[in-house]
């Protein structure tokens, strides 16, 4: 509760201080917004020759692309500029301010700033995801809604926690973006075409070790009607929460491992 | 004695890069995670069929892995920041020092890319070929194709470098490049061939990217580096059209480089 009266004091400003760009600041959202047009027409372009890959229709692709970004957006409004803050903090030797406040560190981390940037893209998905399942004819009753919505909050947190582990490393490392990069724009695109296309290690990997394939592979077997065969278990679709939740706990604690790792530059 | 200049430009641009080599083994990683997705979507795209019809004749999955592969080796070098120096050496200023040099911007620029370049081939093109030839079959051309293939991946870049830069020049009338350079990113990956062979596009998408330069970087050199183009005539357009480009971004970037100089204020100094 307290945190939430924080957050209403913060928000504000931080957007007080970004408006202050004006033109540049509903620029941010376009810019965003064009990389995404770009997606969605390559994978028109690649699925109006092809028809199908590995048995997924276009708009079933479009729909793993939009869950991909759509969860992957909302975890970024809360993390993703956050974590960069903290990497720079670290280097400068400033991330002191960080420790010495009456709060949690990681809760001050998330409050003290908002990302806004990912806004665009939420917007974008939530028209993309009615576009797909208007053309998928998915029509769910309110039941179906809730726990799409529940696998969704896990996908979420699956995206959190990689957007956390990875920043993270910037206690130990100093050039950790690199690392961020390659995870959350190399390893993330894996997952932008059903995960059933590559070989069985590479769907072991993307499950079990690097479990990317819950943001959007196994959700979208909830609403779909796929075969079960690329599956590992039938049952592995519910697990998403789950696996969300287990992998947001070590999260936090590669975060506070971080925190006691963290040195400090002494001044 | 221009030419030491040159060469020392693009040393500077090389040494102070070898400072960040964990970057670059990362960045390799990237570029290898990039050819193993699109290999496995050429993979469940051909399905069970070998050949595939296109507009281009028929298509084997082999020349398909194999046109993954060249066009990352071509984006190792197309990617490059020029966009971004320009822009931050606008709005930081250090533009000032660049002016008072002995040579144009544009060839420091040029200089800095090309240093980057050389320090891309040693750490990021051997090694992205030594391990894609080592696990995908990758065809050879043959040599007639190969060394044209070579003039028109250097003409390509050098085109790539004329259009980055005319655009990084923007910079002096509109500050924030990023969302130029995204545009710029997007009508590539869609348009140059990069990603999809124009020979798989429908004839809408067809049209389009004929009318832009991008195809002239990537698709049409891989094109005949798979032995798709072979008539002389054929050859013979695809480098008219790349040097009518380059003279076309040539004359733009020196009309708006006029402009800009004019228009520059660099504060303090």
């Amino acid at each position: 509760m307290r945190y939430l009266k924080l957050y209403a004091r913060f928000i504000p400003i931080y957007f007080k201080s970004k408006t202050e760009h004006g033109f540049g600041f509903y620029m941010d959202f376009i810019g965003f917004a064009l990389t995404h047009v770009v997606s969605y027409t390559v994978i028109w372009a690649l699925m109006s020759r092809f028809q199908t890959i590995n048995g997924w229709n276009m708009y079933e692709v479009m729909l793993l692309y939009t869950l991909n970004m759509l969860t992957y957006a909302v975890a970024a409004v809360f993390f993703f500029f956050q974590m960069n803050d903290v990497e720079d903090d670290v280097h400068k030797g400033s991330f002191d301010s960080l420790l010495v406040k009456p709060i949690n560190p990681f809760i001050h981390m998330i409050i003290r700033s908002f990302g806004h940037f990912f806004l665009g893209d939420i917007a974008i998905a939530v028209i993309m995801l009615s576009v797909c399942f208007s053309h998928l004819n998915i029509h769910l009753h309110w039941g179906s809604y809730l726990s799409f919505v529940v696998m969704l909050l896990g996908a979420v947190l699956v995206q959190a926690s990689f957007i956390i582990i990875t920043g993270s490393m910037c206690f130990w490392i100093v050039r950790a973006r690199s690392v961020k990069n390659i995870v959350i724009f190399g390893i993330r695109g894996f997952v932008d075409y059903p995960i059933s296309i590559y070989s069985k290690i590479m769907r072991i990997l993307l499950t079990f070790v690097i479990p990317y394939g819950f943001v959007n592979f196994y959700p979208s077997h909830l609403i779909l009607n796929k075969e079960g065969g690329s599956l590992f278990a039938s049952w592995l679709p519910y697990t998403t929460p789950i696996i969300g939740l287990l992998l947001f706990f070590i999260a936090y604690r590669v975060w506070n491992a971080g925190l006691n790792q963290y040195q400090g530059t002494g001044s | 004695m221009r030419i030491a200049l040159y060469r020392e430009m693009t040393l500077n641009a090389f040494r102070s890069l070898l400072a960040f080599r964990a970057e670059v083994l990362l960045y390799l990683f990237g570029q290898l995670f990039k050819v193993l997705v699109q290999i496995y979507i050429w993979y469940a795209l051909f399905g069970d069929n070998n050949l595939l019809s296109s507009q281009a004749g028929t298509v084997s999955l082999q020349e398909m892995i194999t046109y993954v592969v060249v066009s990352s080796v071509i984006s190792v070098f197309a990617t490059n920041d020029v966009i971004f120096s320009v822009s931050s050496k606008v709005s930081s200023g250090e533009i000032a020092m660049d002016l008072i040099k002995p040579m144009s911007f544009r060839s420091v620029i040029f200089c800095q890319a090309l240093g980057t370049n050389m320090y891309r081939i040693l750490f990021e093109l051997i090694p992205l070929v030594i391990i894609s030839m080592s696990f995908f079959h990758v065809q050879l051309p043959s040599l007639a194709n190969g060394l044209i293939f070579l003039i028109l991946v250097f003409n390509g870049l050098i085109l790539n470098f004329l259009i980055t830069y005319t655009i990084g020049l923007i910079a002096f009338w509109y500050i924030l490049v990023w969302q130029v350079n995204t545009v710029l990113g997007g009508l590539i990956r869609l348009f140059s061939g990069a990603f999809i062979p124009i020979w798989f596009f429908s004839d809408s998408l067809v049209q389009i990217s004929y009318l832009l330069p991008f195809r002239l970087i990537y698709y049409e050199p891989i094109s005949v580096y798979l032995g798709k183009v072979t008539g002389w005539y054929d050859l013979l357009a695809i480098v008219l059209q790349q040097l009518a480009w380059m003279a076309g971004f040539l004359l733009l970037q020196k009309w708006m480089w006029s402009r800009a100089v004019h228009k520059l204020v660099v504060q303090g100094g």
